[in-house]
Formats: structure tokens, sequence, C-alpha cells
């Protein structure tokens, strides 16, 4: 494990999670084949008494020879996922440069594709900015995340981001329903982005935005006198950073609640990454969140 | 030159002009600082630019105003620190003159009268004043250059506490301490002479010194008189001094508030009898301007139970009089010692007011001392002209028995009857009241002992002389009338009436407010009514002293109305002279209760105004005659404040000079005397006798001047009206402390404040704009 976006410590800490489809259809999933992630018996999860409308071929005989009562055996819900990780690689993504947002999010994209490739998912690398740069289709191949990392090594962020053309093409092209994981900063204009969401959603893709803020951009800590220049635009501003602190937090707020907004509306799952905190910590409570979502889903 | 010139405009208010142009130029700093400030910053290259030109959209005006702002109080705080370098002073005429100077003489005139004991809250002017002063010096002698101190006190002008001593490290201590032991006096404020000699002692002074005098006072009315015309008034010679030095400043200690009580008198209504009862009348002002009320007063005399009286109200400016009535009883004394004079006792009047000391200002005026001199009778002498060892046949018999009847209740009158031939080896001074029943001659030195007698009368003396068949008018006229000029009130022309005592002739009372006569006047007052007189002596008083020295207050019923009772004004004393004798010769007076009564009156009349001997004001000099045949030379005394001082008698300066008659008496008689009675209370003079009989005392008390207790203050705006063009400043010493006013009107106390509020405000301000929103 030599790649560069692949943290061993990481990958440690989420091992025993899963990435599941929240979103579970029967005929989804071609055939109830065995789980791979489960051991080697389908997964049994409980007993259930039978009531009327059930289906007859879930019925657990060998109690009822035993009992004389009629139970319905409950298995974990299964599934072939299939996930396609689309990574912003615009320019603003490039900010810090020691540990930028840019390595943060291929990391967690790194790692989220080990856990699918675990779990012998198929998982897809699309990067992108202001147009698809390389479209790495989902494969549940061993080597294809190999492929995924060294692609990830390769691309360097650059130009601006813009959803409006790349997330409808995308829509398109994943024609089987999956899983669409997001890395972005979402430094664009809003209504694309919801305009884009909803392409997804359209399309009945389940969607998870990581939203990768550094946390220079979240809490401004500037103090002397600084020369601002864009990275992805060519302004430039020469200010005081403590005198502009407030504003500026206040926009980043404002922006924050719209992104949620505009996620929640569209129904796709809305994580917050602070690149500052460590990212199996971020991912990991997210899938544990997903995990406990889930199951209360299915019991109700 | 233009820079130099602008430069020497700037010295006149500053010390160091040279850095107050480089705080100047120093401003300048900041603006730099703030520029260079621009040109240095950090690079980012930062992602989330929409969010920051947004906020820099919304900031930008309040963040240019918000830097401008600091910007301003940052020049300010620089512009304020070579200021402050620069030690601005106020530019007064004083301070010019004192900038190149190098050696300081500061006169300081120290008001110590009694009215600087007046309370200020909870301190009293002299100690504001004395804590001014302390200031004053311990802030010099830390100053660089050359100061020295010279102190007036008003109530000793003639010796400075101080004469130009040096200030500085090694002698303030000792400075300080001195100043410490000073304590405000009960004397007056010698005002007029204090300044006169400073005045006097500046004029000897060599001119290469600068010198600033400070007049520490409370700024009294009663010391300062404004508007007075006389060139000699304080503040015309304080305008006349402040020529002579490079300023003066009249410093005021005090405030207007002048609620205050005082005793201003304690009067005996005569001499005071042991065993009689004795009046006082004590009066009470108020000085203040409101109305006192429930002021009690309490009396008390030796060791015995206080007396007390209250008067419900004062009105301001009003004085009232209170009226104790007193018997000093006598102790068990054996016949031994009746000779020696009695012990005299203390008497003390003191004020409360139910305010607990609102109405009072200056406690120390609201109480007063008398020494009651006691005697067991009035000291009077009977000489008597017709001497006899027969009952009832002496010229004296009746008025000897009138004055000191026997019986249990003594009349308070110790007569002495003796023949004029034995005038001669008497010593009057003893007496207070003469009798000169029916005498011819006075001895054989006529001449010599009238004018003894003339001399005793001018010292105080009370005569009475009661012509009868004895008398020679024409040797009345030569030796006792002499034309007006000589004892006698009236002139004696010839015996009249009827010597069958078939006719008589009454009494008429003249003047109904004679003291003597005063019982006997009203409707129903049988008394005189019955006097008959069936002889008298043809008298007249000369018509130009009539009304003036002389007064006639009975006269008789006859054709003539012959003055029968004339007094006449002589020197301190009073003679009374009458036109009857005091025997029963020619009259049927003395059997009528009526002579009782005027006699013993006429005793108290003519000795009243002897009861306050012994009574001082504070500074007035204290002078006892000594009889050197008595006492030893060396007498003791005991003052207030548990003060001793040993006195020894001088022979009196004018020995030699009046008459021969006198003159070897009074070479036995010297003076001691005692010029420092500076505090209030007794003084108890100790007199050793020669015969070794013991001590006697003479008790003095000096009481303050109830002038001084009149806390009303010059007015300020008539005072600086008068000192205009003077080079005097008046100042509150309340307000600012003196050394400040030692270190000139310099005001950089205040610009150091100042930068520090500019540099705290620039630094809230840096926060408030940087932090706090």
């Amino acid at each position: 494990m030599s790649h560069t976006y692949l943290d061993s410590k990481t990958l440690d800490r989420i091992k025993r999670l899963d990435v599941r489809a929240r979103l579970v259809v029967e005929g989804f999933i071609n055939g109830q084949h065995r789980s791979p992630y489960h051991g080697f018996a389908v997964e049994f999860a409980t007993h259930r008494e039978y009531a009327p409308g059930d289906d007859t071929r879930h019925i657990d005989w060998k109690v009822w020879s035993k009992t004389d009562r009629l139970y319905i055996k409950e298995y974990e819900e299964e599934t072939n996922l299939k996930c396609t990780i689309l990574l912003d690689c615009s320019k603003s993504m490039r900010y810090d440069e020691t540990w930028s947002k840019f390595d943060y999010a291929a990391t967690g994209a790194a790692s989220l594709a080990y856990l699918l490739q675990q779990q012998q998912d198929a998982v897809g690398l699309v990067t992108f900015n202001t147009k698809v740069q390389k479209n790495l289709p989902a494969s549940s191949h061993p080597n294809h995340l190999k492929l995924m990392l060294h692609e990830l090594q390769e691309t360097t962020a650059d130009d601006k981001t813009d959803v409006a053309q790349v997330f409808p093409e995308l829509a398109r092209q994943t024609r089987r329903r999956g899983l669409i994981v997001l890395f972005s900063d979402l430094f664009l204009d809003i209504a694309t982005l919801a305009e884009s969401l909803k392409q997804f959603r359209l399309r009945r893709h389940e969607v998870i935005v990581f939203h990768v803020m550094h946390d220079d951009e979240l809490t401004f800590p500037f103090q002397d006198n600084t020369l601002f220049k864009g990275l992805e635009s060519p302004v430039q501003l020469h200010a005081e950073p403590r005198a502009l602190r407030r504003s500026y937090l206040e926009a980043v707020e404002k922006f924050l609640g719209q992104v949620r907004t505009t996620c929640a509306s569209a129904g796709v799952d809305y994580v917050l990454m602070n690149t500052k905190e460590p990212l199996d910590a971020v991912l990991g409570s997210y899938l544990t969140f997903r995990h406990k979502v889930r199951r209360s889903a299915r019991h109700a | 030159m233009m820079l130099l010139a602008q430069l020497e405009s700037l010295a006149t208010w500053l010390y160091n002009p040279w850095l107050f142009v480089a705080g100047a130029i120093a401003v300048a700093l900041p603006i730099l600082i703030h520029l260079l400030n621009k040109r240095k910053f950090k690079v980012v290259e930062w992602a989330a630019m929409d969010f920051l030109l947004d906020a820099d959209k919304k900031n930008r005006r309040r963040v240019r105003l918000e830097n401008l702002l600091l910007l301003l109080l940052r020049c300010l705080a620089v512009l304020l620190i070579g200021l402050l370098l620069a030690r601005p002073f106020l530019p007064t005429s004083v301070t010019a003159g004192l900038i190149d100077a190098a050696q300081f003489e500061r006169i300081v005139v120290l008001d110590d009268s009694l009215s600087m004991q007046a309370r200020l809250g909870n301190e009293s002017a002299w100690e504001v004043a004395r804590k001014r002063l302390t200031d004053l010096t311990n802030s010099l002698a830390q100053d660089q250059a050359y100061n020295s101190l010279t102190l007036f006190l008003t109530s000793r002008p003639e010796q400075p506490l101080f004469n130009a001593t040096h200030l500085g490290a090694d002698s303030i201590d000792e400075v300080n301490a001195a100043i410490e032991r000073l304590e405000a006096g009960d004397a007056t404020a010698n005002l007029d002479a204090t300044l006169k000699e400073l005045e006097d002692y500046l004029a000897d002074q060599p001119a290469n010194v600068n010198r600033v005098v400070y007049v520490l006072t409370d700024l009294r009315r009663r010391d300062w008189k404004e508007s007075d015309p006389n060139p000699e008034a304080p503040l015309k010679v304080l305008a006349r001094l402040s020529k002579l030095t490079q300023g003066c400043f009249l410093i005021d200690v005090a405030d207007d508030e002048s609620r205050n009580l005082a005793i201003t008198e304690i009067q005996p209504e005569g001499t005071l009898v042991q065993g009689v009862a004795s009046r006082f009348d004590v009066a009470v002002t108020n000085h203040g301007t409101t109305a006192a009320s429930d002021v009690r007063v309490k009396l008390s005399a030796g060791g015995g139970l206080p007396l007390e009286s209250t008067v419900e109200r004062i009105a301001p400016g009003e004085t009232a009089s209170v009226r104790f009535n007193f018997t000093f009883t006598g102790e068990d004394e054996t016949e031994g010692q009746s000779e020696r004079a009695l012990a005299p006792r203390q008497v003390k009047v003191e004020l409360q007011t139910a305010q607990q000391g609102a109405d009072d200002r200056l406690p120390a005026d609201s109480v007063a001392y008398f020494p009651a001199r006691m005697v067991r009778g009035i000291p009077t002498l009977i000489i008597d002209g017709d001497p006899s060892a027969e009952f009832g046949r002496a010229e004296s018999f009746y008025l000897r028995r009138a004055l000191a009847p026997t019986g249990p209740v003594p009349s308070g009158v110790a007569a002495d009857v003796v023949t004029e031939n034995e005038l001669e080896s008497l010593a009057l001074d003893k007496y207070q009241v003469i009798f000169l029943c029916n005498v011819y001659r006075l001895g054989d030195k006529t001449a010599e002992n009238i004018e003894k007698l003339e001399r005793w009368v001018e010292r105080g003396g009370g005569l009475v002389l009661l012509p009868g068949d004895q008398i020679d008018e024409q040797f009345f006229a030569d030796f006792y009338f002499r034309d007006g000029a000589g004892l006698s009130p009236l002139k004696l022309e010839n015996i009249r009436g009827d010597e069958s005592e078939q006719t008589w002739a009454g009494l008429r009372i003249e003047n109904t407010n004679h003291v003597v006569l005063k019982v006997f006047t009203g409707q129903s007052n049988p008394f005189l009514d019955n006097v008959k007189a069936f002889r008298w002596w043809g008298a007249t008083v000369k018509k130009e002293q009539l009304g003036k020295e002389v007064s006639v207050a009975a006269r008789l019923s006859d054709v003539e109305e012959s003055p029968v009772m004339a007094e006449k004004a002589f020197g301190k004393g009073r003679v009374l002279a009458l036109g009857i004798p005091a025997d029963a010769d020619w009259t049927n007076w003395t059997s009528d209760p009526s002579y009782l009564i005027v006699m013993q009156e006429l005793v108290r009349y003519l000795s009243a105004d002897r009861g306050d001997q012994g009574l001082l004001r504070v500074g007035e000099p204290l002078r006892q005659p000594l009889d050197l045949t008595v006492y030893e030379l060396d007498a003791s005394l005991v003052g207030p404040k548990e003060r001793k001082a040993n006195l020894q008698a001088t022979a009196p300066e004018e020995a030699a000079g009046r008459a021969a008659d006198g003159a070897d008496a009074r070479q036995t008689v010297w003076h001691l005397d005692y010029p420092a009675t500076d505090a209030q209370g007794f003084y108890d003079v100790k007199l050793s006798r020669r015969d070794g009989g013991g001590d006697d005392h003479v008790l003095f008390a000096a009481n303050v001047d109830p002038t001084e207790g009149d806390l009303k203050r010059v007015d300020r705006a008539a005072l600086e009206k008068e000192l205009v063009g003077s080079n005097v400043q008046i100042l509150e010493a309340t307000a600012q402390s003196l050394a400040d006013i030692g270190s000139q009107t310099e005001i950089w106390w205040y610009l150091l404040w100042g930068l520090v509020g500019v540099l705290c405000g620039e630094q809230l301000l840096g926060w408030f704009f940087g932090w706090g929103r």
C-alpha cells in the first residue's frame, strides 16, 4: 500500500464498516446471491410470526414442522452496489499547500473505493472541473483499485468547477441506478448545483455530497495584512483580515446553509468535511450513521 | 531665522520648545509606520474569494474610517508625548520670570490666627494650610534648582521661622518637622505688621534671586479688609510686594462657611466678693448667616458644679446675653489668715450647640475664661475727719455701720476707718473706694496727699466726698475743685439751711437712671421722700463741665436746687461729691433705710469697673505690679497647655519721672511682665511672700479676640478687582496641591492623563475594531 491517498490508519478505522445503498428495491439486485461480506451463510437476521400478506416463500418450514407455527425468516438485505465517485479537481481544491483540500478529498475517495472494493462492489471514479477529466467506469475487478489510485495521483487540480454540463452528462452515462459520491468544495453556483443534483435524483441515483472545506475557509484565522489572490479567478484583494472576518464568516455560513438546504431538498446526504478533522472520523461517523438509519428504516 | 523666532514664541509657554518641535515632527511616524505596514503583507492564494470580496464590499468604508481614526489617535499620542516632554506651562508673568532662573527664594506667609482653626469638614483650615506647605517644601526639595524657604508667621512677624533656609534632601526633614510642630495660635492675625515686615525684609535683600511670595490665609474680612483706602492696608501692601518679587500667590485655605458661635464678652457685675452673690453677664454672638438654636451656655467656677442656661435662638449677627448668678463660697479659714488675699477662682464659660458643632465652626472661641479675683469684701477706706471714741459721735459712725452691718449676712464691703493723719503711711492701691468724711486738710502734707489721691482716682479708684461742717470752702475750692480741674465736681459755696431744724429740704432725683439711685425711683417707693436735709452745702457745678465729665444725680428741693449728688469722671476713676455729710448732724438720712442702701450701692457702683481685673486679650502682655516690700523679686507663672515660666520683676521705667510724693512708694513697686500670652486660658502668677507666709496667687485669663470669630470672608470679586494690575494671584488650596503651584502652573500632569487616555482609547478601539465584532 504505497499509494499516497490510501492511508492505512484511516483504513484501519473504517474497515469494519460497510457501504450500502439506503434505498434497496427488490429487483434492483440481480438475484439473491450470497453475501460476500457477512461470511459464508446467508445472513439470517430474525424470526417473525407470519402475518397475512407476507410472502409465503419466506416461511420457515422447519420451524413450522417443529412448532406448528408459521414464522417468517428475515434476512439482512443484500445488494449489488455500483458506486461512482465524483472528485472535484478544480483549482480551488488546491488551497493549502501542505495538505490541500484536493489531497483530503482524494484520500477520502481512495478510502471509500478501497472499502467498496473489499465489499466486492463496483466502484468508478470521475474527476472533473469544468468538464469531465477522467472517467473510470465502475468495476469490481481487484485491479481496478490500483488503476484508480494511480489516476488520483496523476491528477492535478486546475481550472474552475462547473457542474452544469458535467453532472447531466454523467447522469446520462450511468444508466444503472447506483451510488454517486461527490467530493467537492462546491464553490460554484448554488442553482446549478441544485439543478445538477436533481439530474441524479431523477434517475434515482443515491447521492452523497462530501463537502470539503479547509479549516482556514471556515474560521478565517488570518491576522496580519494579507494579499489574497484568487485561485480560480484573477482577482486579488489587499485586506486586513481582522476587519473582514465577521462579514466573511457570515458569508460562509450563508453559503453552507444554502448548500445544506439545496442538498436536503434534493434528498441528498450532505457531509461537511473540515480538512482539519481526521478523515477516518468523518467517514466513520457518517457510515455508522447510515448504518443506523438503514436499520431503523427497515424495522419501521 | 523664522524658525528661531517661532521657537522663541513657543518658549513663552514651554520649557523645552525643541522637544515639542521634535514631537511635532514625530507625528509623521505613525503615518510612516502605517504606510510601511501597507507595503508589508503576506500573500495567500485563496479559494473562497467570493465570500471575501463580498465581505470587503460591505466593510470597505467602515474599515477605512476606523483606520483613519486609529491613525489620528496615534498621531495625537505622539504629539502629546512631544508636548509632555516639552513641559508646557500656562504663561503667567510669574513663571515667565522663573524660566531661566536657577535660584529661588520661596517666601511663605502663614496665617496662624485663631480663625485658621475653623473646621472644614474633617480638617481645619490650619491643617489644610500646613499640608499644602509641606507639599510645597517636599516638591521644592526634589527640585533641581536651588530653593530656599523663608517663613513668616502672622503671629510673630518680627521673627521669621525660617530665613532663606535651603531646601534640599538634607534639610527637608528638619524643615518639615518644624512645620509640623506649628499650631494655629489663639491670637489675631497681625497681617499689616507681617506684610510690612516682609516689605522691609525684601527691601534689604539682594535682587539677584528670584522670589515668590505665597500667602496662606483663610481670607477673613476681618483681616483683609477689601476696599480699604488706607495705603498700608494688607491688600495694598501685597500689591506693592508683588512688584518686588516674581509673583505673589494668595492661597485660600478656607471655605465660605461662616457659621460660628462665639462668647464675645464675659463681665461680672462688679467686684467679686466671697460669699456674696455675683452676677456674670455672658454675651454670645452668632456670627453666622443662619440662626442658631438651642445654644447651651455652661458656666463653671472653680471645681463647683457648672451652671447651665440655654438660649433658644440667636438670629444671625445677633448677640444674646446670658446672666448667671453665682456665689463664691469661701473656705473655712482660721483667723490668722484673714489678712491674706483670697485665692482667685477660675471661671470658665463654654458653649454647646444642639447640632454638634454644625453651628459652630470655630470651637476655640466658644469658650471664655475669667479670673475671678476674690475679696472678702470690697476694700473700702473711710477717712474720718472728725473721729471720736464716743458712741455715735464719730463722723464715720453711721457710714461704717451702713457699709458693714453686723450680722450673719456679709455685706460684701470691707471697710477700714482711718484718720486723715494716718493717710500718709497708707498704700491706697489696695482700696477700691475711699470715702472722705468731713475731712478738712488731709493731714499735714496736704498737697502731696491730694496728688496721691488724684493719682489713685486716675488709676480707677472711686472717691466719695462727704463734706460737713469742718470744710472750709476756700480751701476746698483751692485743693479739691481747682476751678473744675480738681477732684470735686462741686464748688462748695456756703452752708445753707435751718439750724433750728424747723424747715428742711427733700431729695429730688435728677437722673433716674443712675445706678445708685435707680432703686428709689418709681411711684410706690417712699424711701427717699422721708429724707430731710436741715442743713447742706450750697454748691454749684461748672456749667461747661455739666453733661460732659460732670453729671448731677440728685438735687435738693430748696430754692436754689442745690446739687446734692454730683459725679465726675477723673482719669479711669470717678469722684462722687455729696452736699451733705455722712453723719446725722445735718440730716435725718442716717436713720432712714435708704441711707444703707445708697451707701452700699455707692460702693458697688464705684468699684464696678474693677471686677474685670486680670482679663486680657490673647497677645496682650501680662503685667502685674509687685510690691518688693511684700514679695520676692522672682515669681513663677503657670499658663495654659502646661506652660511654665519664671518671671523676674523689673523696675518701672518712669520711676524717676513723676512727682516726688509718690516716688518712694513706687520705687518699691516693680512690675512682672509676661508678653507671651499667645494662648487662651488662665495664667496663674505665683508670688512668694517675703515674710515666709507662703505664696499668693494672682490670676489672669487671656481670651481670644471676639472679632476673630467672625468668619465672614472677603468678597472674592472685590478682592480680585482690587488686585487688578498687580502681580497677585488668588488660588484655591483645596482644589490643587501647592506643589503644582510651586512648579508653577505646569500642565504636564493633565497632558500625561490625556496621553494615557489617548493610548488607552487607541488600544481599546483597535481591539474593538479587530476583535470586538
